[in-house]
């Protein structure tokens, strides 16, 4: 699967339908931010290292400091500094971070994401919105969530493995697990990552904007396989991915 | 007590061995630290280049590689995956914990230290041999990785469980080596720690300390009480996988079958971790920072501005680097709050540095400034430094990190404070008190060449990969093109790589110009750059450094350009009436 | 200048009275404290968030350990003896109470190897056949009553060396300095222990 909109040296496509948006935002800012803090000191630099070049006739100016200036530098730095600070702490991180970790909404689909060494494996919980048992003894080749087939819940449970389909407009609730080394849930254009933990469930959602096909790739190295942990990421309307779901669920 | 205590040029004979190889003198085991580091870094950057070789040319073999065993390449040379995983892993480790840790806290503390404060040698020159040895030791220990099965270290320079504690045989010698490392750097910080507290010549006191020594003394603070943090994860790391316990390890399935382990948090040793590897960054710039500000001020025929602020601003970022470690660990799983309260820290901790960029730029205007290759490296450092710490900003923030985190946005950063920081420092100092330490001057145009290249290719080949970060690139990738979305990445790839290649071959000209100038650079003069530091106040400082007597000090070290004195220095023995 | 009426900064005020040797002991232990604290910062994060965590109480020999802990508390109290008694050039005191201090911190190490046996014999227990790496409850009590009674043990070396020196006159109430860096290593060996003690056996 190709992705267009890819020029390799600048973001990809967003299709964050929230606070992903908000996320390049505060990079733009940061951008501009360091660009002019940057080319000012540099300048400066150059300036000084230009005019105040080494001449034998003169002494440099004897100077240990100034305790008002400095103070001064200090006193606007700190300002600056802290009020960037609660700026970034209050309205930006509230956008992005406190939405992500403590605002899913109530409402989103559920699915469940299990990472292993090296593939990404997906379960949905089907039309009954119940995830079966699992139990880590039943894991196999064939099961690698280690469903329960006694469990009526897990009837209509779909699993499918390196590949996950989302409606595109509907908000997801990812419940990311790993089997075996810490990988890491990663989404390039919604913008989300989220390291998957053995031993833990953590949760991550978001809400796609746009059709498309995409990527779902491991960002945390996960031993000699990490180079090919991939998975397609296909975001299409509700009745396709209704479809789809069923077609996986009669296999 | 007064006076002049120990025989000095003294008599106990030494031999061969006892002077070039278990030397007890600061001079020489600094010097020993300093070669040694310089073949790691060496080897560090030759490991560097196979794997640029890799992510720039894929389709053609390692060129050497059918030389190599069948664990690291296939038939045709190409490398393997887990082969690459090994490159980058030991290319960090070795260049943090053997090249630029012991270049800054054991080739410049040791050289500097004492001969800067007026003493004779370290509190205990026999504690300082026996760092040299430990390190030694480790290296050899995580370097035998690549002899044995499986071969070495392949979990990253972090070595997070549970990957690094299923590793085999290499990652147990990367453990064991790395513990090693660390216990030569608690001696080190113990010895710097007392040197500076009870050995200064009479009349240095703490307010008359050069930059470079106040330094290295808070990094010493910073070492001697984080790195015994590393050790413990180190232990329990090692247990976890040479041992079966379960510190960090849940219940695994791996390969499909059920592992024994259970009750472990993975989360524990990336707490424990960090809690050493954020100090230990700053121990990676810090002594450096002190470097820089005497070769400014130096080269400025100017004091230091803001001296009172810049030890401030030291101990503040001493103090604050025990508390923003889990800046590293926002998208692992980490308690949301929690990541708040370390952005808040993160954030805090920019104002010292931005203080000390601003107290260079402060000496610079009004200087009367040479260009001198030691200079050059200073004011590339106060450039490159500062682009490292503006790119850290896009990191700072929990949720800025989300995209950026784990990507090659993350590599340049770091590459920018390392290298752009910590390397041209050390470029700087070495430049600096090479006539000090060999009785020669190095060849100032060669020395400018490679200055220039350097610096051109560096910037060449990493401020590039800020743009592969933009592009959501993920990092520790053998294989970039088996993602479609990064296919249009081969082409900044291959620039950075030849830029690499091109850097890498540039630090020839600096080796060969260290070699020839130990050997057959022109003599050096007593204080070639007319500096006021004490270690200039005498021309081959010999056992003991200072002949009979101490020397006394009687001002400060930053008095250039006086107005009252003939001169645009003032060596810090020499007296003056009225300068104190 | 008179060279000879300018001192050493080193040597003057609070410095005057702490030798370089005496510093690098202090300094050494507080990167030591660092590393207790490191682990038991990392006991309680198991133990907190874990699931099964047994009681300590039940498992554990309290009351044993209560009595091995005051035998090592008397050690560092005969220690600070020895030291008292060499300053005011009691040798045969020093002499004794220094022996008195190897003997309670070898009663310590020797009970604690008792009680290891005891414990693994537990531990095999209930933990599966696996005393040291069947939960992380065995694991952290071993290791970190194992890294203090490493330090124990040299702490024991460090002394006998010192006992052997003193038993040949070395010290006197002019040169004490190593019999009094050694106590200040035997002190931290026996008060850290509080804090381990505390920790896997009382809270």
């Amino acid at each position: 699967m190709k992705e267009d909109g890819y020029s390799g040296w600048w973001f990809p496509p967003n299709i964050s339908a929230n606070y992903g948006q908000t996320l390049d935002q505060g990079t733009a800012i940061i951008t501009w931010v360091t660009m002019i803090g940057g080319i000012v000191v540099i300048g400066l630099m150059l300036f000084a290292v230009i005019r105040y070049r080494y001449r034998p006739d003169r002494k440099a100016l004897y100077l240990h400091g100034n305790f008002k200036f400095e103070t001064t530098m200090l006193v606007l730095v700190t300002v600056f500094t802290l009020g960037g600070e609660f700026f970034v702490l209050g309205e930006i991180s509230e956008g992005v971070w406190d939405k992500i970790k403590y605002q899913a909404p109530e409402d989103a689909m559920e699915i469940e994401v299990l990472a292993e060494q090296f593939a990404w494996n997906i379960r949905y919980p089907g039309d009954d919105g119940q995830f079966g048992e699992t139990d880590n003894e039943l894991v196999d080749e064939e099961n690698p969530f280690g469903i329960d087939e006694d469990d009526s819940a897990a009837e209509d449970d779909v699993v499918t493995r390196g590949l996950i389909h989302v409606p595109v407009n509907v908000p997801v609730k990812v419940k990311l697990r790993s089997k075996d080394v810490i990988h890491s849930f990663f989404i390039p254009v919604l913008r989300i990552k989220q390291d998957a933990l053995p031993g833990e469930t953590i949760d991550v959602w978001f809400q796609a904007k746009e059709t498309g096909e995409y990527h779902l790739v491991c960002a945390e190295l996960c031993g000699l396989g990490h180079t090919t942990m991939k998975a397609g990421f296909v975001v299409e309307p509700l009745e396709e991915f209704q479809s789809w779901l069923e077609e996986k669920s009669e296999e | 007590m007064t006076t002049v205590t120990l025989d000095t040029v003294q008599s106990h004979k030494e031999s061969f061995l006892t002077t070039y190889v278990f030397s007890m003198d600061h001079k020489m085991i600094g010097k020993q630290f300093l070669i040694a580091s310089f073949l790691m870094l060496f080897l560090g950057g030759c490991l560097a280049m196979a794997v640029r070789w890799q992510l720039g040319f894929p389709d053609t073999p390692l060129p050497g590689g059918t030389l190599l065993p069948e664990t690291m390449v296939d038939e045709d040379g190409f490398m393997l995956p887990e082969f690459y995983n090994v490159l980058f892993s030991m290319h960090a480790s070795i260049m943090i914990f053997f090249a630029v840790i012991p270049l800054l806290n054991g080739w410049f503390a040791n050289f500097v230290l004492p001969l800067q404060i007026g003493a004779r040698d370290m509190a205990s020159p026999l504690l300082n041999m026996i760092s040299f040895w430990f390190y030694v030791l480790a290296g050899i220990i995580v370097l035998s990785g690549f002899f044995v099965e499986g071969g070495a270290a392949a979990a990253g320079w972090t070595s997070y469980p549970p990957l690094s504690a299923l590793a085999g045989m290499g990652q147990t010698l990367w453990i064991i080596g790395v513990m090693i490392l660390g216990f030569s750097s608690i001696m080190g910080s113990i010895n710097y720690i007392t040197t500076v507290f009870k050995l200064r010549a009479p009349g240095m006191a703490f307010g008359r300390m050069p930059l470079p020594v106040w330094a290295i003394f808070i990094t010493a603070f910073m070492t001697l009480l984080a790195t015994p943090v590393l050790t413990t994860a180190m232990i329990m790391l090692l247990l976890d996988n040479a041992f079966g316990t379960s510190f960090f390890l849940p219940e695994l399935i791996v390969s499909g079958e059920l592992t024994e382990t259970s009750g472990g948090k993975p989360l524990l040793y990336q707490h424990i971790f960090w809690f050493y590897s954020h100090p230990a960054v700053y121990i990676m710039i810090m002594p450096a920072f002190g470097v820089v500000s005497e070769v400014i001020s130096v080269f400025s025929r100017k004091p230091i501005f803001g001296y009172k602020m810049m030890v401030g601003s030291l101990i503040s970022i001493a103090g604050m680097s025990f508390i923003v470690w889990a800046h590293h660990m926002y998208q692992s799983g980490l308690n949301a709050t929690a990541a708040k309260f370390f952005m808040f820290t993160t954030i805090v901790i920019t104002i010292p540095p931005t203080i000390l960029i601003f107290n260079w730029l402060a000496t610079l205007l009004g200087g009367n400034i040479r260009l001198r290759v030691p200079m050059l490296h200073a004011l590339a450092f106060l450039s490159m430094f500062m682009i490292g710490g503006l790119s850290g900003l896009f990191l700072a923030s929990t949720y800025g990190d989300i995209f950026f985190h784990d990507t090659y946005f993350v590599v340049a950063h770091l590459h920018y404070v390392l290298f752009g920081g910590s390397l041209f420092g050390i470029f700087a100092g070495t430049t600096y008190w090479f006539p000090k330490a060999f009785g020669r001057m190095m060849n100032q145009r060669l020395g400018q060449i490679h200055f220039w290249l350097t610096l051109i290719f560096f910037n060449l080949t990493f401020f590039t990969m800020h743009f592969l970060g933009f592009a959501g690139h993920m990092r520790r990738i053998a294989e970039p093109m088996n993602y479609p979305f990064l296919e249009s990445t081969q082409g900044l790839h291959t620039f950075i790589t030849i830029s690499a290649l091109i850097l890498g071959a540039s630090q020839l000209i600096f080796a060969f110009n260290f070699i020839r100038s130990i050997f057959r650079g022109k003599e050096a003069p007593a204080n070639p750059w007319d500096a006021n530091t004490l270690e200039w106040s005498v021309k081959n400082p010999g056992h003991g450094n200072w002949g009979l007597s101490v020397p006394i000090v009687y001002h400060g070290p930053y008095e250039y350009s006086h107005p009252e004195v003939l001169e645009d220095f003032l060596p810090q023995n020499r007296h003056q009436s009225g300068i104190i | 200048m008179n060279e000879t009426t300018i001192p050493f900064p080193g040597e003057e005020g609070r410095l005057a009275k702490l030798s370089s040797a005496k510093l690098m002991m202090w300094v050494f232990l507080a990167s030591d404290v660092m590393g207790f604290a490191s682990l038991i910062a990392g006991y309680f994060y198991l133990r907190i968030l874990s699931v099964d965590w047994p009681d300590s109480g039940e498992l554990l020999n309290v009351t044993l350990t209560s009595i091995n802990t005051v035998f090592l508390l008397s050690s560092s109290f005969t220690m600070g003896s020895a030291v008292a008694a060499i300053k005011r050039n009691d040798q045969k005191g020093m002499l004794r109470q220094l022996w008195l201090t190897i003997s309670l911190g070898s009663l310590f190490l020797m009970l604690q190897g008792y009680e290891y046996f005891e414990l693994s014999l537990v531990f095999s227990e209930v933990f599966d056949e696996r005393p040291f790496s069947g939960h992380v409850f065995a694991s952290t009590f071993f290791l970190l009553t194992g890294f203090h009674a490493a330090h124990v043990l040299a702490g024991l070396i460090y002394l006998g060396c010192i006992a052997v020196a003193a038993g040949r006159g070395r010290y006197s109430s002019e040169n004490y300095l190593a019999l009094d860096i050694a106590g200040l290593f035997w002190h931290f060996v026996d008060w850290i222990w509080v804090a381990v003690f505390l920790s896997l056996y009382i809270i």
